[in-house]
């Protein structure tokens, strides 16, 4: 990565210099059109970017939030200042930037974002070059107003103005019928066959009391159901404004981490990863986390949900849940959007599901008595399995795709105990990934191959638990953490960060790792998060 | 006779008349040659837990060939001891599935109880240590479970009745970090299906 910056930093030099312009971030001439170069900044250093401050209500958090996510992409350093001096640094309305003031801090780049009506209005200015160099809009919606104060108010308004005028339909209803009761009638006596008229003053002080009862008893009745429909109109909607409101805070922090991206992209030529989400499994439950660690919220209740995987269009998850009572373990889907689940497949034991780049089909391991193997189910007809492996006895679990969609590294315990392995998506061509000493205990599973396809992300035992990557070209494995116990990899979209679960901090938890640097970040807060699986980028939120 | 036991049983007498074989030469060599002891006394273990498990067999037989002169009506009660003895758990070695002496032992115990009540069915649940992988461990659940399921059919029970699941390490028997909490936890539990 930082090579091919670096190269592109070199040929925009020497193509500055030759045509004797100044360097230029988005000179795409000569590129493929939507690639581009980024500034230019010295190789193995990451620039040096400014956030100014942002004039609107939720400047200060916008702010925050895109130099946390500068942070923590790993590519850019979000120079802090205090207040002072960005104050001395910021220009007069209809002013431009002191560019070598910036350039005396060592800043590479500023970052503006304007309030407009729909969002904000993002600007990236090189500083060597002294000059803006690119720049665009962007839609966030705004985060609907609390509703919950007002709302019980309005429905009994509403629910008593209805009522009252149910009751004098009713009431008129009755007052015709004991009307119509009141008059004599005539009625044919049938032992003194002719017709007499009945005393109406009898028949009119019962039909009277008939009334007043039927009137007392339907009021009761309505006024108990009455307030009970407020009740849980009340909270439905109450429920449903609440659930609104954290949609919408959620797409516009979603909307900013867009916005970190795209700017990052502008500065290094590579699009960040703030826009994604990390799924785990912590207590049973499966969760879901922002890529900075905000949002934290549940997918499922109650059960016990294990080995989340994602939908390539970033919307579903499907996961192995437990049935109760002997039942085994079933796949089930979830769509983020509606929180509607959905079974795929029998009973038995079904675990580690992952979907293939189209969606198409669902690559999980079967137990039976004769081992646990890997299989291949079509997502809109389940009754169609395709048998991958073929173990005989063995245990193969946690298959995860090659980016070309070719081939599926997964663990088998063929040789003993469990290793890595690759094959052919047809279940041929099996090949041993993970070299190991026969008689040597050796222990390697939980894959993840990583989106550039140059790697394949492992556990494995030395005594304890650690995170290590495999290079496909030259089986040169590389041990990354070596602090507490580290479980379960996955790569993040860039192919340059993992989620994993360490104990590095006390309790499990699900910690970022930048591959390049080393650094750790916490991404979770409940203890026993593990099984953690990051997002293809959110493209629409 | 079981085909796995008549095999062990041909491999016990070649391994049993090899041994027997390489005592002579060794006087005649400067360094005696050294035998292999441990795997003797273990194929002996397993010798013996051959002919235990014929006895259990045979008694296993015995109570059912008595059950069935007693009349096709055996739905007698099932005893707190049997009870007992059923839901006794079994226990494996790190990364193992293959059974113990004593799980073999106990799995003898428990198969005449289950001829005896021909309605009754059980459920195998397998478990292990919180180590490892979590997924790799469901997996290492059910082959336990698998293997438990597959001596007590070799007593004579038939699958239909035993029903296997695993829960990996997500049910833990006992919560540490210890080699002591480990070995508890490597198991198989069995239950009466109401």
């Amino acid at each position: 990565m930082m090579h091919r910056i670096f190269t592109a930093a070199i040929f925009l030099g020497v193509a500055a210099t030759a045509i004797g312009t100044t360097a230029c971030g988005q000179d795409t001439a000569q590129v493929r059109p939507g690639v581009r170069l980024g500034l230019s900044y010295p190789r193995g250093t990451t620039p040096k970017v400014i956030v100014m401050p942002v004039d609107s209500t939720a400047g200060d958090s916008v702010r925050a939030m895109i130099q946390r996510d500068f942070d923590y992409s790993d590519r850019i350093s979000p120079l802090i200042l205090d207040d002072a001096t960005l104050a001395g640094l910021t220009p007069a309305a209809g002013q431009s930037f002191n560019y070598s003031a910036f350039a005396s801090l060592g800043v590479a780049a500023i970052v503006q974002a304007k309030k407009t009506a729909a969002g904000y209005s993002v600007s990236l200015y090189d500083v060597s070059a002294a000059r803006k160099v690119d720049g665009r809009d962007f839609r966030i919606s705004e985060i609907p107003a609390n509703r919950d104060a007002n709302l019980v108010d309005s429905i009994t308004t509403a629910t008593t103005f209805r009522e009252k005028a149910i009751r004098d339909s009713i009431y008129r209803t009755l007052k015709t019928r004991s009307d119509i009761m009141r008059r004599p009638r005539l009625t044919k006596d049938p032992r003194q066959r002719r017709f007499v008229v009945r005393d109406s003053l009898r028949r009119d002080s019962a039909a009277v009391a008939y009334l007043k009862r039927g009137l007392t008893r339907w009021e009761d009745d309505r006024r108990d159901s009455v307030s009970a429909s407020i009740r849980s109109t009340a909270g439905r909607l109450a429920r449903e404004d609440s659930t609104n409101r954290i949609a919408a805070a959620d797409a516009q922090r979603m909307g900013v981490h867009h916005i970190s991206d795209e700017v990052e992209r502008w500065i290094t030529g590579k699009s960040g990863i703030a826009a994604t989400r990390v799924a785990y499994s912590q207590g049973g439950v499966i969760r879901i986390v922002d890529s900075d660690g905000a949002n934290d919220r549940p997918l499922t209740r109650g059960g016990l949900a294990m080995s989340p995987a994602w939908h390539p269009n970033g919307q579903k998850i499907i996961y192995s849940k437990f049935v109760a009572a002997g039942g085994g373990t079933q796949l089930e889907e979830a769509e983020l959007a509606t929180g509607r689940t959905r079974t795929i497949g029998g009973g038995g034991l079904n675990i580690t599901p992952v979907y293939s780049h189209d969606g198409q089909y669902v690559v999980y391991a079967s137990g039976s008595e004769s081992g646990t193997d890997l299989m291949m189910v079509n997502v809109q007809d389940p009754s169609v399995v395709q048998r991958l492996t073929f173990g005989r006895g063995s245990d193969n679990g946690s298959p995860t795709f090659s980016p070309d969609g070719r081939q599926i590294a997964f663990f088998s315990s063929r040789s003993k105990f469990p290793q890595i392995y690759t094959m052919d998506v047809d279940g041929t061509n099996v090949q041993l990934l993970t070299p190991f000493t026969p008689g040597i205990r050796s222990y390697r599973a939980a894959p993840d191959w990583s989106p550039d396809g140059r790697a394949v992300a492992y556990e494995q035992q030395n005594g304890d638990f650690q995170v290590w990557m495999i290079n496909i070209r030259d089986k040169e494995p590389r041990k990354l953490t070596s602090e507490g116990e580290n479980e379960g990899p996955s790569w993040s979209p860039d192919g340059r960060h993992l989620a994993l679960s360490s104990t590095r901090g006390g309790s499990k938890q699900i910690w970022v790792l930048d591959t390049e640097s080393g650094r750790f970040r916490q991404l979770t807060r409940y203890a026993g998060a593990r099984l953690s699986a990051w997002s293809p980028m959110i493209l629409n939120p | 006779m079981l085909p796995t036991a008549r095999v062990l049983g041909v491999v016990l007498v070649i391994a049993v008349a090899a041994a027997g074989c390489s005592k002579k030469p060794a006087a005649s060599r400067p360094f005696p040659r050294r035998i292999n002891t441990d795997s003797l006394v273990r194929e002996q273990a397993r010798l013996d837990s051959l002919a235990r498990a014929d006895a259990a067999r045979s008694a296993a037989a015995a109570a059912a060939a008595a059950a069935a002169a007693a009349g096709p009506a055996t739905a007698a009660p099932v005893t707190g001891s049997e009870r007992t003895t059923l839901a006794a758990t079994i226990y494996f070695d790190l990364d193992e599935s293959s059974l113990s002496d004593e799980s073999r032992a106990a799995l003898e115990a428990k198969a005449p109880i289950i001829i005896r009540h021909s309605s009754m069915r059980v459920r195998i649940t397998g478990h292990t240590d919180s180590r490892g992988s979590d997924e790799y461990n469901l997996a290492l659940g059910l082959r336990r479970a698998a293997e438990a399921k597959r001596y007590l059919a070799a007593l004579g029970i038939d699958e239909s009745r035993i029903e296997i699941v695993t829960m990996g390490e997500e049910r833990p028997a006992v919560q540490g970090n210890t080699e002591e909490a480990y070995a508890l936890n490597r198991r198989a539990q069995f239950e009466i299906i109401p």
